[in-house]
């Protein structure tokens, strides 16, 4: 491998720029079981406890917000998915796939497709026609909203379930989806399928309605607040392909934090993501400003992207 | 009729990260020198994925997981463990004589 025909990854970047070095590099990659262990020890308690009070809250005015709280942190199971998509919650391979599957099966993201998918978000982040995850900057308040109200994604997430379940994969996902996958792809969007048509057809006969009350509405309340998340990682950051640019790190609370599993540190994860979420802090302190951080947190990031939907300030732009 | 290929000197064994993997760059391309539990491998440092350096991956001894995608690959033999990595690694033919890496590649033409 010449220097000229180096791919050049987002760490290698900040290698060679000097921001960190292959030793401290190494130090940060190191795997462990324990991190995501203790984290799962509080975050089962947590779903159950959030579940209670739906529970409590039956037949009171306060049922449809416990959902809604429940439905948070439903919904951030994303973020356990995602860092078990990088094979990096565990350094046991199995235990990442054992529990991305579960996530996935609450959450309606099939793993194994998201891995995929997701591997072509980190090669071609924030880049138009390549990145399959990108979220283009909305074109005005009214289109903002929408987004958040979370139809559009619930209406592509079920027409690509349905897709790869009756074995159609589309040319955008044939880019990131190896010709000697997408059997599997499809057996895993059928599986999942299956899974739910099973619990629907057997809440129906048994008149069992808790997979209503303590899941699926739960989620479709929840996701509007991971659409605004997910908005914050790259929304309103240029669209080029330079990590200190593109991605968009959020300075939040110990609660936010924990639920996204450190998650908000987007752009150090891009630029290391064989960096386990419980180093992300660290990594980030040895970063520092080779990074974009928003330091109002979540709130700050969508009030950068209101100000460019509403022409207080310039959009971001490829140029 | 000469041998169409070559023993060529790479590193010294005192200069190898122990137990981690090593960039080298010689003889006009960039190898990964691996210090596994099995003894000294080598492979091309490109990810036959998507082309990312190996050398700035996680090694566990065993298995060389690619820093972009984290593909995962036999250190040893170069075979593709895990997804999106489909093909094998390109390991390079090396040995150990005098305290220095050998690799074996072919003459230039």
């Amino acid at each position: 491998m010449n220097q000229a025909d180096q791919v050049l990854t987002p760490i290698t970047q900040a290698i060679n720029e000097g921001a960190i070095t292959r030793r401290e590099l190494r130090q940060l990659m190191s795997r462990s079981d324990k991190p995501a262990l203790l984290r799962l020890a509080l975050w089962l308690p947590l779903v159950f406890f959030t579940g209670y009070l739906i529970h409590l809250s039956i037949d009171t005015r306060w049922f449809i917000p416990a959902m809604f709280v429940h439905g948070i942190v439903l919904v951030h199971h994303f973020s356990l998915q995602h860092e078990c998509v990088h094979y990096t919650a565990f350094k046991t391979r199995w235990l990442n796939d054992l529990v991305g599957n579960v996530c996935g099966l609450i959450i309606m993201l099939p793993n194994r497709f998201f891995r995929y998918e997701h591997c072509d978000h980190h090669t071609y982040t924030q880049r138009h026609g390549h990145d399959p995850e990108m979220i283009v900057l909305p074109a005005s308040v009214k289109g903002y909203l929408w987004y958040l109200s979370s139809v559009p994604y619930w209406r592509a997430k079920i027409s690509e379930l349905y897709r790869h379940s009756i074995g159609h994969i589309n040319n955008a996902e044939k880019k990131f989806i190896p010709k000697e996958e997408r059997r599997t792809i499809v057996l895993e969007a059928r599986l999942m399928a299956l899974f739910y048509v099973c619990i629907g057809v057997y809440s129906v006969i048994q008149g069992w309605s808790a997979p209503l009350w303590y899941w699926l509405v739960p989620v479709v309340l929840g996701e509007p607040v991971m659409r605004a998340i997910r908005m914050t990682e790259h929304v309103g950051r240029p669209t080029v392909g330079d990590m200190k640019v593109n991605t968009r790190s959020n300075r939040v609370s110990m609660p936010w934090q924990f639920l996204c599993w450190n998650m908000n540190y987007h752009a150090e994860h891009h630029y290391a993501s064989s960096v386990p979420f419980h180093a992300l802090p660290l990594l980030s302190n040895k970063l520092g400003s080779h990074v974009y951080t928003e330091n109002r947190g979540y709130v700050g990031a969508h009030i950068d992207m209101l100000a460019q939907i509403v022409g207080r300030k310039p959009r971001a732009s490829a140029g | 009729m000469p041998d169409a290929y070559e023993w060529l000197s790479l590193i010294a064994v005192q200069q190898l990260e122990r137990g981690d993997i090593t960039e080298v760059t010689a003889h006009g391309r960039t190898f990964a020198v691996y210090d596994t539990a099995a003894g000294i491998t080598v492979s091309d440092a490109r990810c036959p994925h998507a082309g990312a350096n190996l050398c700035l991956g996680y090694f566990d001894g065993k298995s060389v997981e690619c820093p972009l995608h984290q593909g995962l690959f036999n250190a040893t033999t170069g075979a593709a463990l895990a997804a999106p990595a489909t093909r094998p690694l390109k390991m390079i033919e090396s040995r150990v004589q005098n305290h220095t890496v050998m690799i074996k590649i072919a003459r230039p033409l």
